[in-house]
C-alpha cells in the first residue's frame, strides 16, 4: 500500500492492535499495522517439547520478559521504585496474546465508577453499559469457553463453546469454597473447548505460556489478522516505530520507523492509533517530541506515563496429601472467586480482588524452592504433585507516583531510548493483599491443604493506565472515544487508556475497547 | 526457537493448517516425545578431571536415593555438556566452579573433591555456596534442570509432560451440578 493511500496506521499488532484493525479493514479503511516483532513460526513454540520449562526457569527466547530476551525486537525496560515488577510481554504479531493464558473475564459496571461509588481514583468517562455490546461482539469473534449464570457478573449472551475441565485440583478448590458458602464460578476462557470458525479445540495439554499451535487460544495471529488481512489490511513486520510525526497544526501525520535492515523509513496516514500496551506506548509517545509536543506527544499535561498499574497479586499454594495433577489441563485457570470483589465498608480497603485456581507448571518449576542435598527427594515428594494454586489478582488503583519514563541510559537495538517503570504498592494494595493473603489461605484450608505457602506479592503482565481515558483533559491522555486529547486523529487504545486496573485480567476489555474505538474512529470518517 | 528469521504471512498459514491436522491426529506424538540430543563424552568442553569433579558435585546436590536415581544417573553430565555447546559462555563458569571446589577441597582435606567423604562433599559445596552463591547457583540450577527434564526422572515421579502435539490427558468434562449452589446466589455486583 502507498504511503498516500493509507486511511489508518496501527502500531502494534497485539490485541487492541488486531482487533482494531480488522475492524476498521472490514468498514473499507485502508489500514497498515507496523510491528516491530515477526509472524511465529508455530513449529518452534517451546510447547512442543518437553523441556518448555526452561523458558521460565532462564533467559531463552520464549522466556516471558523482554530483559530476559534480550531479541532484537525486544526493548529493554528498567524498573525502580520500592516494589519493582518484573515485566512481562512479547514483541509478535499477537504481541502478548501469544503468551497468555487465556484467563478472560470483564469488568464489573463498579470498576468504571469507583470514583462516585468510593471516593478515589477517577470515573471513567464510559461505563459498562458502552462496553457491553463490544465485549460480546469480541467473545463472537475469538470464541469463548464458559457458562453463563455467574451471580458475581451481569448477565452476558451464550458462550460458544462449554467450560473447559476443571481437572483434580478444580474440584478440590470446588470443595473449599463450597465448605465456606463463598461465590465460585468456571472462567470465561479465550480457549475453545470445541472447534469454533475453523479452529481446533484445547487438547488440554496445559502449555499454553508457551504457545498454542492447535490455535485453541484465541491468540490474535490466529483470529483477528487473518480475517484482516484478507479484507486488506497490511502488516509490515520487524517495523520499530521510532516517533509519531505531527504537521504544523499539531495534527498526526505518520510515523518513522527502522525496518528489518535498520534503514529508517517514513510512512503517512490520515489517522494514527498507538496500540503498544502500557509501557510501550507513552515510551512511544514519550520519543515522539517535537517543537508543538517538547515533552511528548499528547503530553502537554504531563500525564503520559502516569498512573502505571500492573495488578499486585499473590501466587498462594496449598499442598495437600492427595495427587493434585496440577499441571493437568488447561493453563489459564479453570475457576474463580469473587467474594471480595466489591468493596466492603467493613474492612480497611476500597475495591477488592479475585481469587482464582492456577495450574501448577511442570516438576522443574516446582522444584526451584527444594533444597539440594539429602532431604532433596523427600521435600520435592511432598509437593509433587501435591501442589494447587489459588492466586489473587488485586485491583490496582491508579497512582501518579508509579510511572513509565524514558531510561537515561538504555536503549534498545535501535538506538531508541528504553522505557522505565516506577511502583510502589499503595497502601490500598497491601491491606488488600493481607486480606487476600488470609482467605486464599482459608479457602486451601477448608479444601483439605495440610500447608499452605503465601509468597511476597507479585504481579501479572498486566501493563495499564499510562494513557489513560478521562473526563477531563486535565487529568487523562485520551477522551471517552480514546482520542488523544489536542491531537484530533490520534489514538491510543490499549491498556494504558484504562483510567482504573480493575480486579480482572485486562484482555477483554482491552479488546472491546479496540472495537468500540475502531467504530468511534470509523463515525469520524469524514474528517479524514 | 527460530523466530529470528523472517516468517511470511503466506508460510505461516500453510504451517498452522498442516500443523492444526497433524496435531489433531496425535500423528506427531512419537517424534517429538522422542526426540533427545545426547553429546557423547569424546565431544566433552571439560576436562576428564573436571568431568569427574562435576559429577560428584551433581549427585551431592541430588543424590541417589532408594527410589531415585542421582543427577549423573540420568544423564546430568551429558546434559551440562549440550548445554554449554549451546551456550560456550558458560564454560568459564563451570570451569571456575569446578576449580573453586578443587581449590576448597584442597585446602580443608588435602585431597582431590572426588576422593574426599560425602559429608565433607556436602561440606565443600556448602563452603562454595556461601562463598560464591552466584558460580553455585548456575551449578544447582543446572542440576535441577537436567534432572527435571529427564524422561527417566518424569517416569519415576509419574509426570507426563503431554507436549503439545502429542494426545493431551483425558480429563472429565465440567459438571455443571456443582454449581447448584452457587446459582441460588443473588446478584453480588453493584448495578449502576
Amino acid at each position: 500500500m502507498k504511503s498516500e493511500d493509507i486511511d489508518v496506521l496501527v502500531i502494534g499488532a497485539g490485541a487492541a492492535g488486531a482487533a482494531l484493525s480488522w475492524s476498521l479493514t472490514e468498514r473499507g479503511a485502508k489500514v497498515v499495522c507496523l510491528e516491530q516483532g515477526g509472524w511465529i513460526d508455530p513449529s518452534t513454540f517451546p510447547s512442543l517439547k518437553p523441556d518448555y520449562e526452561t523458558h521460565l526457569t532462564r533467559p531463552r527466547d520464549f522466556s516471558l520478559s523482554p530483559n530476559m530476551r534480550k531479541l532484537k525486537e525486544d526493548y529493554p525496560v528498567t524498573t525502580a521504585g520500592e516494589n519493582p515488577p518484573f515485566i512481562m510481554m512479547y514483541n509478535a504479531v499477537g504481541g502478548s496474546t501469544i503468551h497468555w493464558q487465556g484467563i478472560f473475564p470483564r469488568f464489573h459496571p463498579s470498576d468504571f465508577k469507583v470514583k462516585t461509588l468510593d471516593g478515589v481514583a477517577d470515573d471513567w468517562p464510559i461505563s459498562y453499559k458502552d462496553l457491553e455490546p463490544y465485549y460480546d461482539f469480541n467473545d463472537k469473534m475469538i470464541g469463548v469457553s464458559g457458562l453463563l449464570g455467574d451471580p458475581a457478573n451481569p448477565p452476558r449472551s451464550p458462550r460458544q463453546t462449554p467450560p473447559l475441565p476443571i481437572g483434580k485440583m478444580g474440584n478440590t478448590l470446588v470443595k473449599g469454597f463450597e465448605k465456606l458458602g463463598w461465590h465460585w464460578w468456571v472462567n470465561d476462557q479465550g480457549i475453545i473447548s470445541k472447534a469454533y470458525k475453523d479452529r481446533s479445540p484445547c487438547m488440554l495439554h496445559g502449555k499454553c505460556m508457551f504457545g498454542c499451535p492447535m490455535g485453541a487460544k484465541a491468540t490474535t495471529d490466529r483470529t483477528y489478522w487473518p480475517l484482516a488481512i484478507e479484507k486488506g489490511a497490511e502488516i509490515r513486520t520487524w517495523s520499530r516505530v521510532k516517533e509519531v510525526m505531527v504537521d504544523k497544526n499539531g495534527k498526526a501525520k505518520g510515523a518513522i520507523y527502522f525496518d528489518k535492515e535498520g534503514n529508517t523509513q517514513e510512512v503517512k496516514a490520515k489517522v494514527v492509533v498507538v496500540c503498544c500496551n502500557g509501557i510501550g506506548t507513552p515510551r512511544l509517545l514519550l520519543n515522539s517530541k517535537s517543537n508543538l509536543f517538547p515533552d511528548g506527544l499528547g503530553n502537554s499535561n504531563g500525564m503520559v506515563g502516569k498512573n502505571f498499574m500492573v495488578h499486585p497479586n499473590l501466587f498462594v499454594t496449598g499442598i495437600f496429601e492427595e495427587v493434585m495433577d496440577s499441571h493437568i489441563g488447561p493453563m489459564g485457570s479453570p475457576l474463580f472467586s469473587q467474594q471480595f470483589y466489591e468493596t466492603n465498608e467493613n474492612r480497611d480497603f476500597v475495591r477488592g480482588y479475585m481469587l482464582y485456581g492456577e495450574r501448577t507448571f511442570g516438576p522443574l518449576s516446582q522444584s526451584g524452592s527444594i533444597p539440594w542435598g539429602e532431604k532433596h527427594h523427600d521435600s520435592f515428594g511432598e509437593i509433587f504433585p501435591h501442589q494447587v494454586g489459588l492466586t489473587v489478582l488485586a485491583d490496582d488503583l491508579p497512582e501518579e507516583t508509579n510511572t513509565v519514563t524514558l531510561d537515561d541510559t538504555e536503549v534498545d537495538s535501535n538506538g531508541i531510548a528504553a522505557a522505565k517503570v516506577t511502583y510502589s504498592l499503595s497502601e490500598n494494595s497491601k491491606k488488600m493483599l493481607d486480606h487476600a493473603a488470609q482467605k486464599a489461605t482459608e479457602a486451601l484450608e477448608a479444601a483439605g491443604a495440610k500447608k499452605v505457602v503465601v509468597p511476597a506479592p507479585s504481579n501479572m503482565a498486566h501493563l495499564m493506565g499510562t494513557a489513560r481515558m478521562g473526563t477531563s483533559d486535565k487529568n487523562s491522555v485520551v477522551d471517552a472515544t480514546n482520542q488523544v486529547h489536542g491531537v484530533p486523529n490520534l489514538f491510543v487504545v490499549d491498556g494504558s487508556s484504562f483510567t482504573t486496573g480493575a480486579g480482572v485480567n485486562p484482555t477483554s476489555t482491552i479488546m472491546a475497547l479496540a472495537l468500540r474505538a475502531a467504530d468511534k474512529i470509523w463515525e469520524r470518517k469524514m474528517e479524514w | 526457537m527460530t523466530q529470528k528469521k523472517v516468517w511470511s504471512r503466506r508460510q505461516f498459514s500453510k504451517a498452522i493448517i498442516s500443523a492444526q491436522v497433524l496435531l489433531a491426529s496425535g500423528a506427531l506424538t512419537f517424534p517429538i516425545a522422542c526426540k533427545i540430543d545426547k553429546k557423547t563424552q569424546q565431544n566433552a568442553l571439560l576436562l576428564e578431571s573436571e568431568l569427574e569433579t562435576l559429577k560428584y558435585a551433581m549427585d551431592e546436590i541430588i543424590p541417589k536415593s532408594i527410589k531415585m536415581p542421582s543427577a549423573s544417573e540420568v544423564g546430568g553430565i551429558d546434559y551440562i555438556l549440550n548445554i554449554l555447546d549451546e551456550l560456550p559462555d558458560l564454560l568459564p563458569v563451570f570451569q571456575s566452579t569446578v576449580s573453586n571446589l578443587e581449590n576448597i577441597s584442597l585446602a580443608k582435606s588435602n585431597k582431590a573433591f572426588s576422593e574426599i567423604e560425602k559429608d565433607n562433599r556436602v561440606a565443600v559445596l556448602k563452603y562454595l555456596e556461601k562463598d560464591s552463591p552466584d558460580l553455585f547457583g548456575v551449578l544447582r540450577n543446572f542440576t535441577y534442570e537436567s534432572y527435571y527434564t529427564s524422561p527417566k526422572v518424569y517416569e519415576l515421579i509419574g509426570y507426563e509432560p503431554h507436549p503439545t502435539g502429542t494426545m493431551g490427558p483425558k480429563m472429565e468434562p465440567f459438571d455443571e451440578k456443582l454449581l447448584d449452589r452457587v446459582k441460588t446466589m443473588s446478584p453480588m455486583y453493584i448495578k449502576i
